[in-house]
């Protein structure tokens, strides 16, 4: 603990001088090559797509071919299709700068994905083929009537906005940056070529471009990463990314301890606690098989074998490319410290999203160089499509039959055409002034499809007992529970229900999709449950029966069981958890303090806070981490640009600070690091009979 | 076995076998508590890496797939003795079998 001490007051002055100085921001800059090849690798792609759309049109006879791609896609094409459909832009670029900001802590978001990616070929896809149609939404209504149908598809119409409106953004920002185009004119013609093929080809040209973008992706991201392991000095394993950087691990660990610390990220802002994992799965796995764009893909293979099949591929692909990114991601640390921050340089956020294109950019040949930027717009491109499909199906599928039940094949496919383009025209409009809170609107997709999609699927097809008013009921409740909390950013009224942060929200979808199954299960079974036997003989025929049995999914023991555990869930999200506690604002005069006295009181702070954190004894180990983190976390609220930001953020503040100092304060920052998790350890040996005083005693509480 | 208890048997086995594949594909995916529960193991490494963090990815991604082709597998067959003991089968009144 003195060593901790001493080290810390060593290095106050070279902290001070950090916060006196302006930090100098790296500004990323194409080369003429990368700029000149990445606009050839993206027309041409563009002309691909377009082609390959005006190709798949020749095959669309009827709605079957137009909406489910004839019900011809198995095995390794849906799979790679699977895969291009689920990874987006944010995977090809955000995980990358995710990885560069939070670090370990992605890897919980990241297999969650995956998780939820293989739940639904088990819960959901078996069912949901044989029942025969092209959308969710349509099970839903053939299921639970049209009322409930036209609640879904405005429930999928908010979340694909969500998801779409960050998409195109992204779109519009990577022709900005590249090729300094216009954002305007990067939007329309990036948004008009995606709207065009999809609406031209419909399932069919989606589903073959959505083959060819997984297999451009895979190659624009494996490609570069290899050759940037190599060139750190990864080794052989260099021709595995996904594990091939432990070579430099041990690099890392001596630059940036921090790094593989699950309870910690680089600046301790984001709380680590057993409830912030929980609400990662119901968010963001139940959220995945929730999402309609992604159990479309099942309506378009030939069985359900088939359909299965699919999923194993996708997840290997989609594996591929998650765990590439760590790489880059890892790469791109490691980088930034060694190398940017030598000399002098910070990265701003703006710049952590291009850090894959800047990594290739100073390591690999321009012609290798370029290629992430056509694999970032694949990316981009594969995943507007398919939300795109989903609104064009939505409308002009399940809502035009609604309205004119009579309609004609043709007439629907007409409708589908409309209702695409007008979707991909209407997302191009939203993104010409998108709202300030894209950045969390992904997540927030998720959790509105967990907590209306999710339970009304998995109830619709597992149980029986579910009817009409209960799903009708659920769907509202998930739908605007989540969306007054989305406006809301976590409050409902003067309750505040989560208040830590964009992705803590995520521990939001516990609430809101426990309230929407506890809804459908008590409004069901309080309506007498399902009467209608030829829905109840279908129930039995999507499990694959042919014959029928009323008490085949007819447990309502079952549903009284999952009711009372989300029950039980919904009042445990919704205590406060002491480890989002918001913290009261510092007194004015420290706002106000000059520099030095501002980082000597912080680092007291910290010391302090350290230092209660080791002298009193947690109950276990979890709560003497997850009271660090917080220790750490209030010192940092205190004084924003402090010496607790620059110790947790290791090498790249002290570095920042003085040339002088920045070999020894990166030091110190590493053994501040080693400190602190020797602190937590001795707390977790220390005697469970001794009292746990779990606030810091930094005076900041 | 009669066929309405090859019906019955079938029924449980779809039930019991999406219900452990759903449990055991949360669990390898969702493995954090490890954190919590093991932080020891951020210390061991494993071909160079911290082996939580190793554990993380191999268990949910490159052992899931072998894993999951095995659930493939069991469910085709579940599915296939559903068909089989089902077709031609009379429906079963309220209150009868299983």
């Amino acid at each position: 603990m003195s060593r901790l001490l001493a080290l810390i007051a060593l290095f106050l002055p070279a902290l001070a001088l950090a916060q006196a100085e302006e930090p100098k921001y790296y500004v990323f800059e194409p080369s003429g090559a990368v700029s000149t090849l990445g606009i050839i690798y993206t027309l041409l792609m563009m002309g691909s797509f377009l082609y390959v759309g005006w190709l798949s049109k020749r095959r669309v006879a009827s709605s079957d071919d137009y909406f489910a791609a004839g019900r011809s896609f198995g095995g390794l094409s849906n799979g790679l299709a699977m895969s291009s459909n689920y990874m987006s832009l944010a995977t090809f670029l955000g995980f990358t700068a995710l990885l560069w900001k939070m670090q370990y802590y992605v890897v919980a978001l990241v297999m969650s994905f995956t998780g939820g990616f293989v739940l639904i070929s088990i819960a959901l896809a078996p069912a949901l083929r044989r029942w025969g149609k092209y959308t969710s939404m349509q099970f839903i209504g053939e299921r639970f009537g049209q009322t409930a149908k036209v609640v879904a598809v405005i429930c999928m119409i908010f979340l694909a906005q969500l998801y779409l409106i960050g998409q195109m953004k992204g779109v519009g920002n990577v022709f900005q940056v590249m090729f300094h185009w216009d954002y305007t004119t990067g939007l329309v013609v990036g948004g008009l070529v995606v709207t065009a093929y999809v609406t031209i080809g419909g399932m069919y040209g989606l589903s073959y471009n959505q083959t060819l973008q997984a297999i451009i992706m895979l190659i624009a991201l494996y490609v570069p990463a290899t050759i940037i392991l190599l060139k750190l000095g990864a080794g052989p394993a260099s021709f595995f990314p996904p594990f091939g950087y432990g070579e430099l691990v041990p690099q890392m660990n001596e630059v940036m301890a921090s790094y593989f610390n699950p309870f910690l990220t680089v600046n301790g802002t984001v709380p680590m606690s057993f409830k912030f994992y929980f609400g990662v799965f119901f968010s963001i796995a139940c959220g995945t098989m929730g999402l309609p764009h992604i159990a479309m893909r099942y309506f378009t293979a030939p069985s359900i074998r088939d359909a299965k099949m699919s999923t194993l591929w996708g997840t290997f692909f989609i594996g591929l490319v998650f765990f590439t990114t760590f790489a880059i991601g890892f790469a791109a640390k490691l980088y930034t410290v060694n190398e940017l921050n030598a000399q002098g340089l910070q990265i701003q956020p703006k710049e952590a999203d291009l850090l894959i294109v800047v990594m290739s950019q100073a390591l690999t040949p321009g012609w290798i160089a370029a290629m992430p930027v056509a694999g970032a717009l694949a990316a981009g491109f594969s995943t507007i499509a398919g939300l795109l499909m989903v609104i064009g199906t939505g409308l002009g599928s399940d809502i035009y039959s609604t309205i004119n039940p009579n309609a004609a094949d043709q007439s629907k496919i007409k409708m589908g055409y409309i209702f695409t383009a007008l979707g991909g025209l209407a997302t191009i409009g939203l993104a010409l002034n998108p709202p300030d809170f894209l950045l969390t609107s992904v997540i927030w997709a998720f959790i509105v499809a967990a907590s209306t999609f999710t339970p009304v699927l998995i109830l619709g097809i597992w149980w029986k007992g579910a009817n009409k008013p209960g799903a009708i009921a659920g769907l509202l409740v998930g739908g605007i529970l989540s969306g007054i909390l989305f406006f809301s950013k976590g409050k409902l009224g003067d309750f505040t229900l989560i208040d830590a942060g964009p992705i803590v929200h995520l521990v939001t979808g516990i609430f809101t999709m426990s309230a929407a199954w506890f809804t459908i299960v008590v409004i069901s079974l309080l309506t007498g449950g399902e009467k209608n036997e030829k829905i109840l003989r279908e129930i039995d025929r999507i499990h694959g029966w042919q014959n029928y049995d009323p008490k085949r999914y007819s447990s309502n023991t079952f549903a009284l069981v999952t009711a009372a555990f989300a029950l039980a869930l919904m009042v445990w999200s919704a205590i406060p958890d002491p480890t989002y506690a918001k913290k009261p604002e510092a007194p004015a005069a420290a706002a106000t303090a000059p520099a030095a006295d501002t980082a000597t009181k912080a680092a007291a702070d910290t010391a302090e806070a350290v230092k209660a954190a080791t002298d009193t004894a947690a109950d276990t180990a979890t709560k003497a981490a997850a009271d660090t983190a917080e220790a750490v976390k209030a010192a940092t609220d205190t004084a924003a640009d402090t010496a607790t930001k620059a110790a947790a953020d290791t090498a790249e503040a002290v570095k920042a600070a003085t040339d002088t100092a920045a070999d020894t304060a990166t030091k110190a920052a590493a053994d501040t690091a080693e400190a602190v998790k020797a602190a937590t350890d001795t707390a977790a040996e220390a005697p469970a009979a001794e009292t746990p005083t779990t606030q810091p005693a930094s005076g900041q509480q | 076995m009669n066929n309405a208890e090859r019906m019955h048997v079938a029924y449980k086995s779809q039930c019991r076998t999406t219900l452990i594949a759903f449990v055991v594909v949360t669990l390898m995916t969702h493995i954090f508590p490890m954190y919590f529960l093991f932080p020891e193991l951020n210390k061991v490494t494993i071909f160079g890496f911290p082996a939580d963090y190793w554990l993380t990815i191999v268990i949910g991604w490159l052992v899931l797939i072998p894993v999951f082709w095995i659930y493939i597998q069991i469910s085709e067959k579940v599915d296939q003795e559903i068909n089989d003991s089902s077709s031609g089968a009379a429906d079963s009144a309220p209150g009868g079998n299983p």
